[in-house]
């Protein structure tokens, strides 16, 4: 239970999950519109700041060694 | 022993008198409760984003994460850095909800979206989340000036109280966005200031970081010990529970979101705070901790420094009469930005959900009047609070307990609401009602927390009641929706994400365009009696048509909207393209200079 990358994993599990499911219902009910390029946009930039904070999280558990 | 010179003293009373004197200046910007609370719906969002900070880091953040980053390492940024997580939710659906239904409070949201009763159960509930964080911070404060200066908790506490409540009562919303500019800089940059001067005094930065230990320098601590610092249970407290609560039910945050020109400004406002400004504060708040650590292990620290007085003691040590005075101004622009924030989150529940709804239909200026006074009364309130936290071991301890007690039924209930069209009035009364009972019921047997335990040790279990609040809440909200009748649609326009089209076409009366492409053009102004009329010319370049919102701002982009106005665009005009016909009145309530240009955009 003391792996490093244990609370990684469980937050990031958590957070995908409810992040993806927000987006879904987001997208499904119309609220945004894909086929819009500024919209789009937004959707694309959304997703990928919450891979920077997985790499960022991630890299400070690599780089914790160094 | 008590720190600071007569030098320190000084800059803390100039920086008081300045705070005091700009935050009053902007008074004269105040014509009605719209200003006071909404600040006019004017701002940019770069200020907003600035203001939110400002109001996330209160003093109790340096202090308190300074303690456990000096305690645990780098694990003391993981509650600032894990908000990201909410954006698709609060983009996407909740700002669009809030900003379109014109709502002004979160209760007023319950009575909209469900009835009168769950509006008063959520007022209660929300006045004692404010009213506890403004204990908090100025507990907090009047801890770090004990260690400082010996001041007495309580006399610290009434006087930054009153300071606040002062500024609070002239300028409302709009001065708490304006020195929460000022206050955000300086608390960031002394944040930075102190990690420089850190490193100066340890040697290097290569000094700094080998003299740390590998599991100091984890971005998560052990995923269930030690038990007042284990990251599951910091994990549903303060990064799920504590951020679900802060940008869904905090009032203040509620405000400054309905403060901005456009949802596209709201849209930037969250990104810059998400992504750049919490990161910066994550370091500027914690890193005192961090340094005292590396300061202890090299021998430049004692050994048996107070954890809780590792912030003060760290910048005593490392700093010269009067850069001292100017680190601990920068902690009371902390704690003054959060509690302006809570003080005008209180006034806006107080009149918009108590007092109309007692003495309804009377002239603006009467609510307004009420305002200012609740504005001194809950800086009262919050001095008496003070000694309820001094019983709890720690900060980080009466935070987290408090928020975990206090907060799920209101998250799941707003997130219940505003997700689930089925969801019915119910089953929020039930979820409001029995689970703050469930959650009296845990303080009282914390046995209950135990099935939740992931092995956390029985003391720190206090910070699942958090996980245990959520889940309890999501079976009484799902139990009882199934139980009962749902409220039909046609209802609740603009409240639930299936009916955001039909908020916008309320909000703009008319079918709404808001595929906003940013564009902008800059007019100068023409005084005519009534009205907005842009060229044709102009019109087709923003994409505009009669009876389109506009937002009209002073050029001076440095303002952030503080000089602006929204009006309905009217016919166009076949005249020079660069004018824009505007109304007296309008040029008098946006505060705009007819001798400057104004830029414009379409809104809606």
């Amino acid at each position: 239970m003391n792996s490093p990358w244990l609370p990684f994993i469980y937050q990031y599990s958590i957070f995908t999950i409810f992040f993806i499911f927000t987006t879904m219902i987001a997208i499904k009910k119309d609220v945004i519109s894909l086929s819009h390029p500024t919209e789009r946009r937004i959707l694309f930039e959304i997703i990928a700041g919450y891979l920077f904070f997985i790499v960022l999280h991630a890299s400070m558990i690599i780089f914790a060694g160094v | 022993m008590i720190k600071g010179t007569a030098l320190d003293l000084a800059i803390i009373i100039f920086y008081f008198l300045f705070i005091l004197g700009f935050g009053t200046f902007f008074g004269k910007y105040v014509k009605s409760t719209k200003d006071f609370f909404f600040g006019g719906q004017r701002f940019s969002w770069w200020l907003i984003g600035f203001s939110c900070v400002a109001t996330t880091v209160g003093s109790y953040s340096f202090i308190k994460y300074s303690a456990v980053a000096y305690q645990y390492g780098f694990s003391s940024t993981m509650t600032y850095l894990n908000d990201w997580f909410i954006l698709p939710l609060f983009v996407f659906i909740w700002l669009p909800i809030i900003y379109y239904s014109r709502i002004t409070s979160i209760p007023e949201y319950f009575e909209k979206r469900f009835n009168s009763t769950t509006r008063t159960i959520s007022v209660i509930i929300l006045l004692i989340y404010l009213l506890g964080y403004i204990g908090i911070n100025l507990y907090t404060i009047g801890v770090a000036f004990n260690a400082m200066l010996g001041w007495d908790v309580m006399v610290t506490a009434i006087l930054i109280s009153f300071v606040c409540a002062v500024y609070m009562h002239a300028g409302g919303q709009t001065s708490v966005i304006m020195t929460d500019l000022a206050q955000a800089l300086l608390l960031l940059s002394t944040g930075f200031l102190v990690f420089f001067l850190g490193i100066v005094k340890i040697g290097s930065l290569s000094a700094f970081w080998n003299s740390l230990p590998y599991e100091f320098k984890m971005p998560f601590s052990p995923f269930n010990k030690p038990p007042d610092f284990n990251f599951v249970g910091i994990f549903w407290q303060d990064a799920f529970g504590s951020s679900m609560a802060f940008y869904f039910m905090n009032q203040g945050i509620l405000m400054r979101f309905l403060s901005v020109r456009s949802p596209r400004d709201g849209r930037k406002a969250i990104v810059l705070v998400c992504l750049v400004l919490m990161p910066l504060a994550a370091f500027a708040v914690a890193n005192a901790g961090w340094v005292g650590r590396s300061m202890q292990n090299l021998g430049l620290l004692s050994n048996n420094t107070d954890p809780n007085h590792i912030f003060v003691d760290v910048a005593f040590g490392i700093t010269k009469p009067g850069i001292f005075g100017f680190i601990m101004a920068a902690l009371i622009a902390a704690l003054m930005s959060t509690i302006d924030t809570l003080i005008n989150g209180v006034a806006a529940i107080s009149v918009n959900d108590i007092v109309k709804k007692f003495v309804p239909d009377k002239e603006d200026m009467f609510y307004l009047k009420w305002a200012r006074t609740i504005s001194l009364a809950t800086a009262v309130i919050g001095v008496a609070l003070v000694p309820l936290f001094m019983q709890f071991k720690s900060i980080y301890l009466a935070h987290g307990t408090f928020i975990a007690a206090v907060t799920p039924p209101m998250i799941v209930t707003i997130l219940f609401g505003i997700l689930w069209k089925r969801y019915t009035t119910k089953a929020a009364l039930y979820t409001l009602v029995l689970g703050s009972i469930a959650m009296l019921i845990s303080i009282k047997w914390p046995i209950l927390l135990t099935f939740l335990s992931h092995d956390v040790a029985p003391e720190g279990l206090q910070y699942l009641r958090a996980l245990y609040g959520l889940i309890v809440c999501t079976a009484i909200s799902i139990g009882t929706t199934i139980l009962s009748k749902e409220k039909e649609l046609s209802n609740i326009p603009g409240l639930v994400v299936d009916t955001i089209h039909e908020g916008k076409v309320s909000f703009k009366g008319g079918e709404p365009d808001d595929f906003d492409e940013g564009k902008i053009v800059h007019c100068y102004i023409a005084q005519t009696s009534e009205g907005v009329s842009l060229s044709t010319k102009m019109m087709e370049y923003l994409q505009a048509k009669p009876g389109d919102i506009l937002y009209i701002a002073d050029e001076r982009w440095w303002l952030g909207g503080l000089r602006s106005i929204h009006a309905r665009a009217g016919t166009p005009h076949q005249g020079v393209d660069n004018v824009i016909f505007l109304g007296s009145d309008l040029i008098t309530q946006g505060n705009l200079d007819v001798n400057r240009k104004v830029t414009v955009i379409k809104i809606i």
